[in-house]
């Protein structure tokens, strides 16, 4: 947990949570979950800069 | 050494096994990160860097973990282990970086090759939990897993660790420590 809790996630009504498999397998059968987060129509421009940050550094190199 | 201040036994006994591997700074900044963990082929000693801004205001950060805790973005363990959380999730990194040398030292240190080992024992992880279980693998992250360690496979492998070794066992917690043992 080298991150703190995002802004973006502050409010269940400013992001949406996928849940996506990598491999193109069935959900739950067999594998395991990879989720993608989205911002919503409701969420104010002041989190969007967060949001985005947020994903790049989990995107990076880098363990947060 | 700065981390006694954050662990007990435990995360003496976690430092102790990852010894040779591990450099550990404190720095004024990491970003906005309350730590990182560096690894891979410009890193020729693994390094995990705790911000300095974070940890200076002891009782501060504690209210923040335990915050963190009650909001899910943490897994949910004690609170009396908000202070050791951070320290053991880095430690959770270290661990998969050491574990993915040990294991692969003819495959190169970047982080494609890495994420796909680490894919494969997440994998085996959760096909355990669920043959162990009944769950599946909707339910076993509804009920065992935090949403940060939904943010990729490194963080979850780090948040496993965290919680299996600051709180009590769970499905997926020992599904996750069979497997470790079983490598």
């Amino acid at each position: 947990m080298g991150m703190g809790m995002p802004e973006f996630m502050k409010n269940e009504e400013w992001y949406t949570e996928t849940k996506v498999d990598p491999f193109g397998d069935p959900i739950n059968n067999p594998g395991h979950n990879n989720y993608i987060w989205a911002l919503t129509d409701k969420a104010p421009d002041s989190v969007k800069k967060d949001f985005e940050e947020f994903v790049q550094a989990m995107n990076s190199d880098k363990d947060y | 050494m700065v981390l006694t201040n954050y662990g007990g036994a435990n995360l003496d006994e976690f430092m102790n096994d990852l010894r040779n591997y591990k450099a550990i700074k404190m720095e004024d900044d990491v970003a906005k990160s309350y730590a990182v963990t560096e690894w891979g082929v410009n890193y020729p000693v693994m390094e995990i860097n705790y911000n300095n801004k974070r940890f200076e205001r002891k009782n501060l950060h504690r209210k923040a973990i335990e915050g963190e805790i009650d909001a899910g973005w943490l897994m949910n363990v004690p609170k009396n282990q908000a202070l050791n959380y951070m320290p053991t999730h880095e430690m959770g990194h270290m661990l998969h970086n050491v574990l993915y040398e040990k294991h692969n030292p003819d495959l190169p240190k970047t982080k494609a090759s890495r994420d796909d080992w680490i894919d494969g024992l997440v994998d085996k992880v959760y096909n355990e939990a669920r043959n162990q279980s009944g769950l599946n693998n909707s339910d076993l992250d509804k009920h065992f897993i935090s949403k940060y360690a939904k943010s990729n496979r490194r963080e979850l492998f780090a948040e496993l660790y965290a919680r299996l070794k600051l709180g009590d066992k769970n499905a997926l917690t020992e599904a996750f420590e069979k497997v470790m043992r079983d490598l």
